[in-house]
């Protein structure tokens, strides 16, 4: 398969994948060298601008992919990871493409209601001081 | 302070790229900018997103504490917020990868650290009065099952209820990693870093109420980052 055909194939991975219900957005995937490139590549204004943030590796006849996804936090990370390698595999079948692996990695995930509480109000002023670590300093208990 | 504010988040052990060559300055200042024109290389980017995250927490509960404009007299009580700040850089950074369920031949699902201890941090949003410092995953992560235990540091608001608030954020925290991970955490620890000092910003109300008799309330007008006061 040409390179062009392996790109249009990302970028259909990227557009499906972005799709799916509970997916915030796609981000850079790969390894820390591949990302380090790439950022260099930015600073100096050499990114490719038709790039595209899906990984897709060719082993023999069969293709790798990684993809990186953002998730909202009122959708499971697992369920939204597992509905991703889905729709990826998915594509890769429709164009009878052989399935060497398939990664989804979740890198972050977006907060769906951010708005914080009203702060209480104040308890006594021997509550608490500033700079103060409380004696035994850690409260732990199992969950 | 003028100028350029003298951090290096090379001091904090955290190399630029760790969030894709944008430093916490530049999240700021895009954050100050609306996030308009948006910067995909910022939006694209893990790291960058989970600090802009952060970031914009602490900017909710002290608005003008991330400003800009440098006022004459001195801060009284940076070190605090200091902490949180470094804490925001180095939990960004992706680290380790980690497996969201049993491995299956061909199928491969994963969580970064990163990822974790942003939904980690952003917890504190359910706590008032709470910031979250520093954030730890314990435990071989990289192997789906092993006992794992969640460590962290947390600032408090002066008057906030420490016990109650500690056992809300630990409950909180115990739902958020069961809906979005696998792991098995077997302990919450939360240590209680700092008790901060009632606070207003520079021209404003109390970021949260003074209790009668207490020291006059202590007005922050700037913030010199200095990771140097962290480490």
């Amino acid at each position: 398969m040409s390179s062009a055909e392996d790109f249009d194939l990302a970028v259909e991975i990227e557009a499906t994948v972005r799709a799916l219900p509970g997916v915030t957005g796609v981000f850079q995937a790969g390894l820390t060298m591949t990302r380090v490139v790439e950022v260099g590549a930015r600073l100096l204004g050499l990114r490719d601008g038709a790039a595209t943030l899906v990984v897709l590796e060719r082993e023999s006849d069969a293709v790798r992919v990684s993809v990186a996804i953002g998730v909202d936090s009122s959708a499971g990370a697992v369920d939204t990871a597992r509905r991703t390698h889905a729709a990826v595999e998915a594509v890769l079948r429709a164009r009878a493409d052989a399935v060497a692996g398939i990664q989804v990695t979740v890198v972050h995930i977006e907060e769906s209601a951010p708005a914080r509480p009203p702060l209480p109000e104040p308890a006594a002023p021997s509550t608490g001081l500033p700079g103060v670590v409380l004696p035994g300093g850690i409260l732990s208990e199992p969950v | 302070m003028t100028g350029e504010p003298d951090y290096d988040l090379k001091t904090l052990g955290v190399e630029p790229e760790e969030l894709d060559g944008f430093t916490l300055e530049d999240l700021t200042d895009y954050l100050d900018e609306g996030r308009t024109p948006p910067n995909p290389a910022i939006e694209e980017s893990a790291g960058c997103r989970l600090a802009l995250d952060a970031l914009e927490r602490l900017r909710a509960l002290t608005p003008e504490l991330l400003a800009a404009d440098v006022a004459a007299e001195p801060a009284t009580d940076e070190g605090w917020v200091q902490g949180i700040l470094a804490g925001i850089a180095l939990d960004a950074r992706a680290g380790r990868r980690i497996p969201l369920t049993e491995e299956v031949p061909g199928r491969d699902l994963g969580i970064t650290e990163g990822a974790i201890r942003g939904l980690i941090r952003a917890a504190e949003t359910a706590v008032p009065g709470v910031l979250v410092g520093r954030c730890f995953i314990d435990g071989e992560v990289e192997e789906f099952g092993v006992p794992v235990r969640i460590r962290l540091e947390i600032g408090v608001a002066f008057g906030t209820p420490i016990p109650a608030s500690v056992e809300l954020l630990r409950t909180e925290i115990a739902a958020r990693l069961r809906t979005h991970t696998g792991l098995n955490v077997t302990g919450i620890d939360i240590s209680v870093r700092d008790v901060s000092a009632p606070i207003v910003v520079a021209g404003g109300e109390p970021a949260w109420p003074e209790p009668a008799g207490s020291e006059p309330t202590r007005e922050i007008h700037s913030l010199d980052i200095n990771p140097e006061d962290n480490r």
